[in-house]
């Protein structure tokens, strides 16, 4: 055994030494898989002529080259000497080793297309990941288009009603003063009805975003009144506004669309500061931009959920319906602006929104 | 005294905006179609037209087609509950597109905008 292994050391040797390019055509081992058939040497010589430095190579003049193929191609040769027997190389040998090549090249084949097949598993599973990825990401695209269309529908019937609602307690308010006993009561009526109302706002648009109808406005009054609509909450949860208009300029845009991401903006940092806190809203002017900053000293928003900030339907709230930032930021956007918020837990937030003070070709 | 046409298929709604267009200062003519709403356009000559799109039978933006046909001056606000409708181009003959809410002030900004009434509620 010992023999063996040091034969298949010196073997592995004269191998590695017999490398020959297949461009070679003087070499005997090119000849036997150019001409797809056995060559037998015989002291030295061949039927074909050949390059003799491979007696050298394998110290011997006795051996025999057959062909590996499979289909009639060639994927390497066998070669076999008589080293050890020192018996001549007969006829019957031959056959016997084509056999043995012919068998030994399907093995070989069989190992190749056993690693093809398992790479192409590999790419197969590989495809059907991300198949199913993007097949998970179409049904919730299909989930949202469809609920989307439930909510036009709803909303579409509720506002109607809520309409008629809240503009008969507005009606109903205006004919009694804040002192008198009814007029909180009335009061909490039409603020859950202007509540409603902009949830279905925000289903609407959501369901079927729309252009907006850009007019050249002033933003201030807009903020001041979004503001009004929850200041009697403010005060009485100790949440201090302060407000810095350093922008006073009419500009073009949506007015309701603008109030709608305002209102949402105000409400989140509202509901964010249960003990109350401070509420900065500050307006600028910044290399053509409009900069609207709403910032509160409220709980903050972990990074995790930072991160989700715009997705549809995601809210910390139990009352949410998620659409709020995602309904802004599709509102920013087709202003031709933008919105951030940065935010650590316990540390507020700032949301600042980006308006072009010019209109920049978009339709509208 | 400014006149204003009303034209909403709603009951309720029509009795909310008769009270507070006439608090307003307005006289307020309601109609229940976009049919009634033509005939009473050219019967009253308002100053200014508020009307709804979805109505049954003839829906508001065939009715202010039909109204712009007879007097191209005379201003006329969409109210309507589907804002997707500013997308729709017939919309854009109106003057102004006011989502229905039931806080009316934006309703009665547009409205006095373009009357600016001598008296005020």
């Amino acid at each position: 055994m010992q023999y063996a292994g040091e034969g298949e050391i010196q073997a592995n040797q004269i191998a590695w030494e017999l490398g020959v390019s297949l461009d070679d055509p003087s070499s005997i081992l090119t000849k036997a898989i150019h001409q797809r058939r056995a060559l037998v040497v015989k002291n030295g010589t061949a039927e074909v002529a050949f390059d003799p430095i491979i007696l050298k190579q394998l110290g011997n003049d006795h051996f025999a080259v057959v062909p590996l193929l499979v289909e009639n191609n060639p994927i390497g040769v066998l070669v076999v000497d008589n080293i050890i027997t020192k018996r001549p190389i007969e006829e019957d040998d031959i056959q016997l080793l084509e056999i043995l090549a012919a068998q030994a090249a399907l093995a070989i084949a069989h190992a190749d297309a056993m690693e093809e097949l398992a790479r192409k598993v590999k790419e197969t599973e590989a495809a059907y990941a991300e198949l199913r990825a993007s097949q998970e990401k179409l049904i919730e695209a299909s989930k949202f288009a469809a609920l989307g269309q439930m909510a036009a529908t709803v909303a579409h019937e509720i506002r109607t009603p809520l309409v008629a609602i809240g503009g008969f307690v507005n009606l109903l308010m205006k004919k009694r003063t804040p002192g008198d006993s009814e007029y909180p009561h009335l009061k909490v009526v039409r603020d859950e009805a202007l509540r409603l109302e902009d949830v279905l706002n925000r289903l609407l648009y959501y369901a079927r975003p729309s252009q907006p109808q850009f007019e050249v406005q002033l933003i201030e009054p807009l903020i001041k009144n979004a503001l009004a609509l929850l200041e009697t909450e403010f005060n009485e949860r100790g949440i201090d506004v302060i407000t810095e208009f350093a922008f006073q300029q009419p500009f073009p845009f949506d007015r309701n669309q603008i109030r709608q991401v305002i209102v949402n903006i105000i409400q989140n940092s509202f509901q964010s500061m249960e003990k109350g806190g401070k509420l900065y809203i500050s307006t600028r002017e910044e290399n053509g931009e409009i900069i609207i900053i709403v910032r509160d000293t409220g709980e903050g928003i972990s990074p995790e959920n930072l991160s989700r900030i715009f997705e549809p339907f995601f809210s910390t709230k139990h009352a949410g319906t998620g659409l709020g930032m995602h309904v802004s930021q599709r509102i920013i956007q087709s202003h031709g602006g933008s919105i951030q918020v940065k935010s650590q837990l316990n540390q507020g937030a700032e949301v600042t929104i980006r308006l072009p003070r010019e209109r920049t070709g978009e339709t509208g | 005294m400014k006149k204003i046409l009303i034209i909403e298929d709603e009951t309720h709604l029509r009795q909310l905006y008769q009270s507070e267009f006439t608090d307003e200062g307005y006289k307020v003519i309601l109609a229940k179609n976009g049919f009634e709403g033509i005939s009473l356009c050219k019967r009253e000559n308002p100053d200014l037209v508020v009307v709804d799109i979805r109505m049954p039978g003839m829906d508001g933006l065939d009715t202010i087609s039909q109204i712009l046909e007879h007097d191209r001056s005379r201003p006329v606000i969409i109210h309507s509950a589907y804002p997707h409708y500013q997308d729709n181009f017939m919309s854009w003959n109106a003057d102004a597109f006011v989502v229905k809410s039931g806080d009316l002030s934006i309703l009665k900004e547009k409205v006095n905008s373009f009357l600016q009434p001598a008296s005020s509620g």
